[in-house]
């Protein structure tokens, strides 16, 4: 076995140190990524495709001269993983639809230039449920994604292959993006490390658009160090979107180093809502999270109990502003500019050529939300639903407000389960929507949002914690996350995908 | 409650063909997903200002002309194309 493919089974500070010492390059690294990742497509299909090998290793060969020189930045050299939802230029990028499933992109999303620029080494496009409208990535045009820790089930979604690629260790990163818990839920259902930026922390510009007020691109990774380093690097002010911020971009890589060395958990007031613990959810996941809480005021933190009182309403108001929203962005795939054109299209009407390509193009969930989207949008109903959503989610956001007076995290449950079975769910939208029902008023008011796994259950299915920060602390939660890994580091057990290709590397720098 | 003539008029304005096999589903979910929504009424939300937005204020770009992409690049993506331009239907001078 090559030292490659020990240390990406291993922890993200160690395969970085490994690379800064030299003692791997980024050549091995992308190599082993890459033959993981064919190695794994047919029992996860993780990838709606993979980069030119060619192309890859003059990446990763330009990534180890600037090693050589003394070059340090922590994703140099880095394997990838990036959500086919974010444009890499010359790369096909298909939101996982029939609409784009030759849609070549024409330049780079800004967070895939600015991976680029910083060294890290795109391997492939990761699978995702069609437009990210889903929590399982079972409406992926290109199937469905699975979990490596069970191929049986869902890796969760939308951004599944994304989950599922870090989780079988294919690679030590990979961008989600995340609208109402697309990041944080597969991370939860995949054993691995999620975060939900602040929104406004990172560009949009050149991520395929679902819900604007809500989209925000993130890192996935094996362990919360890796999610700073990823976050670090894509960070910042873009002129290219005119909402994203331009305060200054922390460093996350080493803060994070230094909250876990200086033990800040301790003195954390960590509330846990009693909204979030109520009905629907799985006992066993309760006491594995409540399991997570006792060891975190072992720790050092406080923890409170404080209440989110519109919590009920969040699903709604979520799925109304996110449809709303869709309804105008997915209005652009016309089958004129780019993507699906019908091609039995006989009347010659350009009415029906626009009403054919988009009927053929986007799938089930796709056409449905955006039916209920221009619903809530139309005349006679925009007040009921539309702005009355709108002004429920200024009040869900003030009770976030309010909340953080008295505590500096937030935390729950991820997901009210552990991950479910491939099939299941797909005819009863509802119930697929609950799986989302802790993750989504993050995105309402705008807040950063972490997933990182504490435990399993008796199936042996990764169950997650959810810690939510003020708006721009995602360093805060990137400590926490990383401080009870380092004491906690059977969390960072490789899935069983993962282990077929060898041990772990033990070891730190 | 939406009715199958509401789905009609909303496919129409979203520009999307539901197929006459497929009505039946979609107008199934659609009804389910509003009737579970309906408790939304209840929310109090007398005097308050609708948040559109999750950014308080918007930082606009200076309006300078920038190198555009490349015409070709882009018509690639076309599902047809003439002549650097993209191919339509007649929407002109036709027989209606």
């Amino acid at each position: 076995m090559s030292d490659a493919s020990l240390l990406l089974n291993g922890s993200f500070e160690h395969l970085r140190c490994a690379l800064d010492e030299g003692r791997v390059t980024a050549v091995e690294l992308a190599r082993e990524s890459l033959d993981r990742a064919r190695a794994t497509q047919p029992e996860l299909n993780a990838f709606v495709s993979l980069s030119e090998q060619a192309e890859v290793l003059r990446n990763a060969e330009a990534a180890d001269a600037r090693l050589l020189r003394g070059e340090r930045h922590p994703v140099l050299g880095m394997p990838v993983a990036v959500k086919d939802l974010i444009l890499t230029r010359g790369q096909r990028t298909t939101a996982a639809s029939r609409m784009l499933e030759n849609f070549v992109a024409p330049y780079d999303a800004t967070v895939s230039a600015r991976l680029k620029q910083s060294g890290a080494v795109i391997i492939g496009k990761a699978n995702l449920d069609e437009f990210a409208m889903g929590s399982s990535n079972q409406t992926s045009y290109f199937g469905p994604s699975r979990n490596p820790w069970d191929s049986t089930r869902v890796p969760g979604g939308s951004s599944g292959g994304s989950a599922a690629a870090v989780a079988a260790r294919v690679s030590p990163l990979s961008l989600g993006t995340d609208t109402g818990g697309s990041i944080r839920q597969p991370a939860s259902f995949c054993g691995i490390t999620g975060l939900k930026p602040t929104y406004g922390r990172v560009s949009r510009y050149g991520v395929v658009a679902f819900a604007s007020s809500l989209d925000q691109v993130g890192p996935m990774c094996t362990d919360a160090l890796g999610c700073a380093a990823t976050l670090e690097a894509i960070s910042g002010g873009d002129v290219h979107d005119a909402t994203s911020s331009s305060r200054p971009v922390p460093k996350f890589f080493e803060d994070t180093i230094a909250f876990r060395s200086l033990e800040k958990i301790r003195g954390l007031r960590i509330g846990v809502p009693k909204e979030y613990l109520g009905q629907g959810l799985d006992p066993e996941v309760g006491r594995i999270v409540q399991e997570a809480l006792d060891n975190l005021q072992a720790l050092g933190a406080e923890i409170k109990s404080i209440s989110l009182p519109h919590t009920r309403f969040a699903l709604p108001v979520y799925y109304l502003v996110a449809t709303s929203e869709a309804s105008s962005n997915l209005a652009r795939y016309d089958g004129i500019h780019y993507g699906h054109r019908a091609k039995d299209f006989t009347s010659g009407k350009l009415e029906d050529l626009y009403a054919l390509s988009r009927g053929e193009g986007f799938g089930e969930e796709v056409r449905l939300r955006i039916l209920l989207g221009t619903y809530a949008l139309s005349s006679g109903y925009y007040d009921a639903y539309y702005r009355k959503a709108s002004q429920v989610r200024a009040l869900i956001r003030q009770d976030f407000e309010t909340a953080f007076r008295d505590c500096d995290l937030i935390a729950s449950p991820t997901s009210p389960t552990t991950a479910f079975g491939v099939g299941e769910k797909t005819d009863d939208p509802i119930a697929m929507y609950l799986a989302d029902v802790y993750t989504l008023s993050a995105n309402l008011a705008g807040l950063p949002g972490l997933s990182m796994n504490v435990g399993f259950d008796a199936k042996r299915l990764p169950v997650g914690l959810q810690l939510m920060a003020p708006w721009w602390e995602e360093t805060r939660l990137l400590g926490t996350a990383a401080q009870y890994q380092a004491i906690h580091p059977s969390t960072l057990t490789p899935s069983p995908v993962a282990l077929k290709f060898g041990r772990v590397a033990q070891g730190g720098c | 409650m939406a009715t199958r003539e509401d789905i009609f008029k909303i496919a129409k304005l979203a520009r999307i063909r539901i197929r006459e096999e497929e009505l039946s589903k979609v107008e199934a979910k659609f009804t389910a997903i509003l009737e579970s929504f309906q408790f939304l009424s209840e929310a109090e939300t007398e005097g308050v200002e609708p948040m559109f937005h999750a950014m308080d204020s918007l930082k606009l770009r200076v309006d300078e002309p920038e190198e555009p992409l490349d015409r070709g690049e882009l018509l690639r993506n076309a599902p047809d194309q003439f002549e650097g331009s993209f191919r339509i239907p007649r929407v002109v001078g036709s027989d209606e």
